[in-house]
């Protein structure tokens, strides 16, 4: 045989990550659909680091709905800013967050929401923990690093994106980095608001390709945007077309 | 008292210058006047008069109830302060609790205009753990002298006869054991007054030539009640047990506590903490047999000079873990300035640790790691996270939000436990993707470019919201959200109603904003995803 069969190959590629990663095994894999193809792990893997950058306040949406999906039914920790506007939950209803599972901590200071950042990572019957930290170091981004590989779960730091990048945003102790920024939604028919859509860019990941898309949230995962001619033909906007009482040309 | 009951065992203390040590015994404010004539001072009608006075100062003829100017002719060196009985009191109270530490049932019985207080503790049972009762009142004396208070201590079968003994009855030394059912025999010989009689009730007995406890025992009890009313025969009776006389502790003595005492004092937090894992230990082996586990916790740190430090804590969930409850107390201790005034000479020399609320906890099976058996331990595991999480950063901080069935925002969702199950739902049909992920704390007033009054029903063109304005794009509303009359006393006007909009900007931000039905201005109340 002059090719390896694939289940090898498989092993293989496990092996260079357990020697890349310090760790057993790889860490199980959320796909996100087009971005995947530019991670080397095929998807995002959970009980890992991952920061959003925010470039303006929708990349919290993106956030709720990256949650949502690594939430996988088990609880979650928001840990938000005391004061902040805070999470809410029939907002976040659509998101497959139910009240049920959705933790909310407020934290008066960095320090303390760090802390219980961490203290959440670490805690396996979560599936996910979400903070909203003001600027993330890379001492404290490599303490929660760990914690999440201890805890084996996903952890997502938001923080707001500046327009000079410091030297903490040029190097994270994060697994990805991404800049996310809100991106007009595709339009309606009815003129009114389309999905929710977010202009998504890998900014860093080591043996990632850096790469930018338009993601759309529409049902209950992430899609690429819909061509305008492809939303005509779209199964669920012809329902809507009956409901709202426009004939289909 | 019949056989069957085991008999009650009461010490009674009385520190006959209680108003007085308090205030001058070691690191108070006037430890200077110790040995000096020093008396506290009460306003009377016709002027000022002596409170309490120390020893010294009734070394020098000065009497409680003397006016100040006498005593002051008296005694020139006498220092004088003005009483504070509801110091005194609030002082005796945290006496009477640092008293616990012999046992849990305490109770204050008098604070005196002359200064002498008197305290009970109901020592049943306790005797032998102190190596019996000659050893247990030799260290209550012990421990009040070294906190700076003169005290004497009898132990009787009732709260009347260990009373009249402690006044009345000490000869030599300063603390009398009456022993079990011989209070009669031990008491006779004392006068009326230590039957806790009003003083004229005292004089009248003494001019019938009922001088003594004894003559009274001796009397029946029907002539005594007709002569000088149901009090005296009431007191006898107490004295000797056919009364029952409950003594009301200040708090009721819990099930679970535990306590520790220290050959020397200890300082350290390390200290404390060591000494904490052991009762954690112990309070979890009886909570393991009784099946319960702790929702709130107290330690009380006592300190040699008679003061306490205390630190509470909950629980989001019964616990009986020693290792996560000593954890939880960890970070408190860590912030407890307890060791910060503690000088060398008052160290911590007891703690104890009570569990006020218990509920029930099953026993945990002990079973083999398997696939899935992650899950049924994540209950365990979360309770832990939200009890770490409610210390540091306060129990108010952590919450889940439950539906509430309100259509206005701000009273959609309720505050919810973080654990325990949530029922309902929100419903995904008409909320999903119609709320804002986040909400703020309050509408905040934006700024309309295009006036809104063009079409009364129409959302704004653009809006400007901290100082950036932003181009309104696509709008979707109104969505209608009504006052809810029914919440009101008296019935909103009809324009008391908001008109949401959800609004996409050129950027593609969105936005939920509504028009005021009242005022006719536009807020933002939060940003959509």
């Amino acid at each position: 045989m002059t090719y390896a069969d694939p289940a090898t190959i498989d092993w293989l590629r496990e092996r260079i990550w357990a020697l890349e990663q310090g760790t057993a095994a790889p860490p199980p894999v959320l796909a996100l659909g087009a971005p995947d193809a530019a991670l080397p792990w095929g998807g995002l893997p959970l009980a890992r680091l991952h920061q959003i950058v925010a470039a303006d306040q929708a990349a919290l949406g993106f956030a709720a709905a990256l949650l949502g999906l690594m939430a996988v039914g088990k609880p979650v920790l928001w840990c938000g800013r005391r004061g902040a506007a805070a999470p809410f939950l029939p907002g976040l209803a659509g998101f497959g967050l139910a009240p049920q599972q959705v933790l909310v901590a407020e934290a008066e200071r960095a320090v303390e929401a760090l802390w219980t950042m961490e203290e959440g990572l670490r805690c396996p019957a979560l599936g996910a923990v979400l903070g909203e930290i003001d600027e993330l170091a890379p001492a404290a981004a490599r303490r929660l690093q760990l914690a999440a590989e201890t805890g084996g779960v996903a952890g997502l730091v938001v923080t707001p994106g500046r327009a000079t990048p410091s030297l903490s945003q040029s190097f994270s102790g994060a697994t990805t980095r991404w800049r996310v920024g809100a991106a007009p939604s595709a339009p309606t028919p009815w003129g009114g608001l389309g999905a929710p859509a977010w202009h998504v860019a890998l900014e860093r990941c080591r043996g990632g390709l850096p790469r930018a898309w338009v993601l759309e949230w529409r049902d209950g995962s992430f899609a690429a945007p819909h061509p305008p001619a492809a939303v005509a033909a779209g199964p669920s906007l012809s329902r809507l077309r009956e409901r709202v009482g426009v004939r289909a040309v | 008292m019949t056989a069957m009951q085991i008999s009650r065992r009461i010490v009674s203390l009385w520190l006959p210058d209680f108003a007085t040590d308090r205030l001058t015994r070691r690191g108070a404010s006037h430890s200077a006047w110790r040995d000096r004539p020093f008396v506290t001072a009460l306003q009377q009608q016709g002027g000022l008069v002596l409170g309490a006075a120390n020893q010294a100062a009734r070394a020098s003829g000065l009497r409680p109830g003397q006016t100040l100017a006498d005593a002051s002719a008296l005694c020139p060196m006498l220092k004088t302060v003005a009483g504070d009985p509801l110091a005194e009191s609030a002082a005796l109270a945290l006496l009477a609790r640092w008293c616990t530490r012999w046992s849990p049932w305490t109770a204050v019985e008098s604070l005196g205009a002359d200064g002498g207080a008197g305290i009970w503790i109901d020592a049943t049972g306790c005797a032998h753990l102190f190596g019996g009762e000659q050893a247990l009142l030799d260290d209550m004396l012990a421990r009040l002298a070294a906190a700076g208070f003169a005290a004497l201590a009898a132990i009787a079968d009732t709260p009347g006869a260990a009373w009249a003994a402690a006044r009345f009855g000490i000869a030599e030394g300063s603390s009398a054991i009456v022993p079990e059912g011989a209070a009669r025999q031990w008491l006779a010989g004392l006068p009326a007054a230590a039957l806790r009689l009003p003083a004229a009730a005292v004089e009248t007995l003494h001019r019938l030539g009922l001088r003594r406890v004894g003559d009274l025992l001796a009397l029946p009890r029907a002539p005594l009640a007709a002569r000088f009313g149901p009090h005296l025969p009431l007191r006898l009776d107490q004295l000797t047990g056919d009364a029952a006389e409950p003594i009301g502790p200040e708090r009721a003595p819990l099930p679970y506590r535990a306590r520790l005492e220290f050959a020397e004092p200890i300082g350290r937090n390390e200290d404390v903490i060591a000494a904490l894992d052991r009762l954690l230990e112990s309070l979890c082996r009886t909570m393991e047999r009784d099946r319960k586990g702790a929702r709130r916790l107290a330690l009380t740190l006592f300190r040699i000079d008679g003061t306490l430090a205390e630190v509470a804590l909950g629980t989001a969930a019964p616990v009986r873990d020693p290792r996560h409850l000593a954890r939880l107390f960890a970070d408190k201790l860590d912030r407890l300035d307890a060791f910060a005034d503690a000088d060398p000479g008052n160290g911590i020399e007891a703690i104890l640790l009570a569990v006020p609320t218990v509920e029930p906890l099953a026993a945990r099976q002990i079973d083999l790691p398997t696939e899935g058996s992650g899950a049924r331990d994540g209950g365990d595991e979360l309770a832990r996270l939200v009890d770490r999480l409610a210390q540091r950063l306060g129990a108010d901080s952590v919450a889940r939000q439950a539906p509430r069935g309100s259509h206005v925002p701000e009273r959609a969702v309720a505050p919810a436990a973080p654990l325990g199950r949530i029922a309902g739902v929100f419903d995904s049909r008409t909320t999903e993707l119609f709320r804002p992920v986040t909400l703020m704390r309050r509408p905040e007033s934006v700024e309309t470019i295009a006036p809104p009054d063009v079409a009364p029903d129409s959302p704004p063109a653009a809006f400007r919201w901290r100082g950036a304005t932003r181009r309104v794009a696509r709008a979707e509303g109104p969505e209608r959200i009504a006052a809810e009359w029914w919440h009101a006393s008296t019935p909103p006007p009809p324009s008391a109603f908001r008109d949401y909009w959800r609004v996409e900007d050129a950027e593609g931000m969105r936005w939920w904003l509504f028009r005021d039905g009242a005022a006719g201005r536009w807020f933002l109340h939060g940003v959509l995803a």
